[in-house]
């Protein structure tokens, strides 16, 4: 009896199912990333005639590039101090919540706040707040007898102030994403180790904080990717100014604003690269921390 | 059921309100976009606009402008096929789009035109022109953008020559001679019609310079009247740093010397360039030793390196310890506000200054005088390799102003001499004082002769200024543009990355990052490899062509 093949199995049909994926990977991701090859392999200045094959020389370039090496100095300075004391004040202010018997909602509603806010609102606030003369930081430093800090303005100043508005816009995504976590943690681990005596401290150390880890863990990941990419804050606040340049509002003004599009290209790679080697590590480690 | 399955009332009431926003968005984007109207009647319409007779005859779709500026008749003709309403698109930015709206409707009455405007982000309006250009795109006509993109938009063929145009163009004339002579164009011909006019001048309290309890204080510290107006960038450092931290107007609020922009990418590097060049400029036109401030004209070395830049670098420095707290965070919209707030003595800006001053929130109205960018008591030799002690006053066109580009691809297009007539109604004087006396909204500062205070003085009067303020500030404006020599922005390609660089040397001065030599010499480095990458040669062509100099 001859078996009537079952449409599903028609290679032709999977790949038509296929098909509107493959074109937008190919279109949004494949061809601009390859075209972003092409690009940072020529001279290439939007403006100034046709693109010039000139191999690595663009990103050779990049290593002696103090802009680039401040910029990514910066950024690596940054990310590991916002992303770590938020996942220490996100781990603390869910550990806070969740002893707490009343009122939880409505803190929790005020500690997210900040995360709703759209990047460039936050920008605009934290400015006003800095602002030299009328801000509420140069007030309050005022206030308690000590010189006015120009937060924007003073090179010794401005890398925390940047790393206090990510602080303040992005522990509380950890605090959400933790706290979740604590109240579904399993009630019998606890309880075994307050039946054995455990002090708070070391129910914390040996139970929970083992069983958050992983979550912890993704939280670190997807902060750090976020991070890296800090710009909107700093284009806002300080336009760059005062050693704060990141490597990604670099790469846009070369980019986008000076049009230098080969260049803009190779510094977006190797940032892009960084990136992914540091990511790759996290996951690498999650994966074998989670046993997978 | 469990009491927590299925919706709450108020998760269906969102929810319920959600699909209803959703059903409204689609309708919206579904909705067809009302048709092209189309002139099916015969109508003549006569229209006068303040001195411009405008005849359509619709038709025919004749669109015929008979345009009388003083002395000077013109008659332009366009005839295009009946029924059809020509759209011209136009590339801008705010604040100048306002200027396009105020008459976008009776440009669409009275030409029979559709006036479109695509309006973007400052920063976003060279990338979205060029890619218009490359991608082949060519939705636009028109483009009213920032005067120093001539020479790349020139360079790379993108723009038309306006030469043929300014032949019969009616108001050339009427242009302020460096308006005409520099900032429209490029390589000795026209590629841009102007529409402001942009340079920096100091402004300050009058009302305050007179007192003579402050003269005489003044005098006793400083050693010498107080100067009016500052005549050097020492006296303007003096006389701030005079008026800075006390309550010189006895409102109980502390007031302040000076404000300027001196923010990363806030404009700061058109401020140093007014310090800059007093020092670092030999008077005379451009030639490898005269005349240039960024470049020798011979070899396409950048000059910021050599003393003049310097100590230009040093006074900019200087000057930041006499304004208010935290004017290194200061950008253009800081300057005004707080001088127009009664704040500041003295303000560094652009011409907006005096339409500002004049608005009706503003605080110092009648108070204001005007002065060009102040002097150096000196200014360095490079011929000689020595400072020269002689009295230097260099005139800069600050961003130069915002202008008409026509692009290129208008030259293929049906509707050509259309894009003309407009140009030529939304140019005619009337319209330009309009903008520039009486709507500083709009960014328009007075760039033609007609606008001048002993022009038109009773439409000055009329727009709420005092006589005295007016002839100052319009004689300011008419002097600068009628100086012997006057320097431009860099206008050759690559223009934002020199310009970023300079920026970015200006703000790390200002935050103490790097000492003026420093930067000096960073900045020195950022140029010459702009240039070698972009190619030495080529750079050296477009800037002598720039400079008017044989290539």
């Amino acid at each position: 009896m001859k078996r009537v093949r079952d449409w599903r199995e028609d290679p032709k049909v999977k790949f038509g199912f296929l098909a509107p994926a493959i074109i937008y990977l190919l279109a949004l991701l494949i061809f601009p990333a390859a075209f972003n090859i092409y690009s940072s392999l020529h001279r290439w200045y939007m403006g100034g005639g046709e693109p010039v094959f000139i191999g690595a020389a663009n990103y050779l370039r990049l290593f002696s590039d103090s802009r680039f090496i401040n910029g990514l100095s910066f950024t690596l300075r940054f990310v590991v101090t916002a992303v770590l004391l938020e996942i220490v004040l996100g781990l603390l202010l869910a550990l806070s919540l969740n002893i707490l018997n009343r009122g939880k909602r409505l803190i929790m509603t005020f500690l997210l706040l900040p995360l709703i806010m759209a990047p460039i609102a936050v920008g605009y606030m934290w400015r006003i707040i800095y602002h030299a003369d009328y801000g509420l930081v140069p007030a309050v430093s005022k206030l308690f007898g000590i010189p006015r800090l120009y937060v924007l303005s003073d090179p010794r100043l401005s890398f925390w102030g940047m790393v206090v508005i990510d602080v303040w816009q992005w522990t509380p995504f950890v605090l959400l994403v933790l706290y979740a976590a604590l109240v579904s943690l399993p009630r019998d681990p606890l309880e075994a180790a307050l039946v054995d005596g455990a002090s708070p401290i070391q129910r914390f150390r040996y139970v929970t904080l083992p069983l958050l880890t992983p979550i912890i863990l993704i939280v670190l990941f997807l902060r750090l990717v976020e991070a890296f990419k800090v710009f909107d804050i700093i284009y806002i606040t300080t336009g760059g100014g005062a050693l704060t340049e990141s490597l990604s509002l670099y790469i846009y003004l070369v980019g986008l604003k000076q049009f230098d599009i080969g260049y803009g290209g190779a510094a977006a790679w190797i940032f892009f690269l960084i990136v992914l080697m540091i990511v790759t590590v996290m996951m690498i480690r999650l994966r074998r921390y989670m046993g997978l | 059921m469990s009491k927590n399955s299925g919706l709450t009332r108020l998760e269906a009431v969102l929810a319920v309100l959600f699909i209803i926003a959703l059903i409204a968005a689609g309708v919206g984007w579904t909705r067809p976009a009302p048709a092209a109207e189309t002139v099916t009647q015969t109508v003549k319409e006569t229209v006068t606009v303040a001195g411009e007779t405008v005849t359509v005859t619709a038709a025919e779709k004749t669109v015929t402008q008979t345009v009388t500026a003083p002395g000077t008749t013109v008659t332009e003709t366009v005839t295009v096929g009946a029924g059809e309403k020509p759209k011209i698109t136009i590339l801008t930015s705010a604040p100048l789009s306002r200027y396009v709206r105020f008459y976008e409707k009776d440009a669409e009455r009275v030409l029979g035109i559709e006036v479109e405007v695509v309006e973007v982000p400052y920063g976003e309006m060279f990338e979205k022109i060029s890619t218009d250009i490359i991608t082949g795109a060519n939705r636009f006509d028109l483009f009213l953008g920032p005067g120093d993109f001539i020479g790349t938009l020139a360079s790379q063929g993108w723009i038309m020559n306006l030469d043929e145009f300014m032949t019969t163009y009616p108001f050339l004339e009427d242009y302020l001679p460096w308006i005409r002579e520099k900032v429209m164009k490029w390589a000795g011909s026209y590629y841009a019609l102007d529409f402001d006019g942009d340079a920096h001048t100091i402004f300050y309290r009058k009302d305050i310079w007179t007192n003579p309890e402050y003269r005489q204080k003044f005098k006793e510290e400083y050693g010498y009247e107080m100067p009016s107006p500052p005549k050097t960038i020492d006296e303007l450092i003096d006389v701030a740093c005079f008026f800075n931290g006390w309550d010189w107007d006895g409102d109980g609020e502390i007031n302040y010397g000076i404000g300027l922009s001196a923010k990363r990418g806030a404009q700061s590097a058109w401020t140093i360039i007014d310090f800059a060049a007093q020092y670092a400029v030999k008077p005379g036109p451009p030639s490898k030793y005269t005349g240039v401030l960024y470049f020798d004209p011979e070899t396409m070395e950048p000059l910021v390196n050599t003393p003049g830049w310097i100590e230009g670098f040093k006074k900019f420095k200087e000057i930041l310890e006499c304004g208010p707290p935290g004017i290194t965070d200061f950008d253009v919209s800081d300057v005004r506000a707080r001088f127009m707030a009664g704040e500041l003595a003295i303000g560094l800006d652009w011409t907006d200054s005096g339409p500002l001053s004049i608005a009706p929130d503003s605080k110092v109205k009648g108070k204001v005088a005007w002065a060009k960018i102040p002097g150096a008591p000196r200014y360095w030799d490079r011929e000689k390799g020595q400072w020269v002690e002689e009295y230097n006053q260099i005139g800069i066109l600050n961003f130069g102003g915002w202008v008409w580009y026509v692009m290129k691809s208008v030259e293929e297009k049906p509707y050509k001499d259309l894009v003309f007539i407009y140009l030529i109604f939304m140019t005619t004087p009337d319209k330009a004082a309009e903008m520039a006396v009486a709507h500083g909204e709009t960014g328009v500062n007075i760039f033609r002769f007609s606008h001048l205070y002993e022009r038109i003085p009773d439409y000055w009067i009329e727009q709420g200024w005092d006589p005295e303020s007016a002839a100052n500030y319009s004689a300011v404006i008419n002097e600068l543009y009628n100086s012997p020599y006057v320097l431009t922005d860099i206008r050759i390609p690559g223009f934002e990355r020199y310009w970023d660089a300079l920026d970015l040397a200006t703000a790390n001065v200002a935050t103490g990052v790097w000492t003026p030599e420093q930067a000096a010499e960073e900045l020195y480095k950022a140029w010459k490899q702009i240039t070698e990458e972009l190619g030495v040669e080529e750079q050296l062509k477009w800037y002598r062509q720039d400079l008017g100099l044989p290539t």
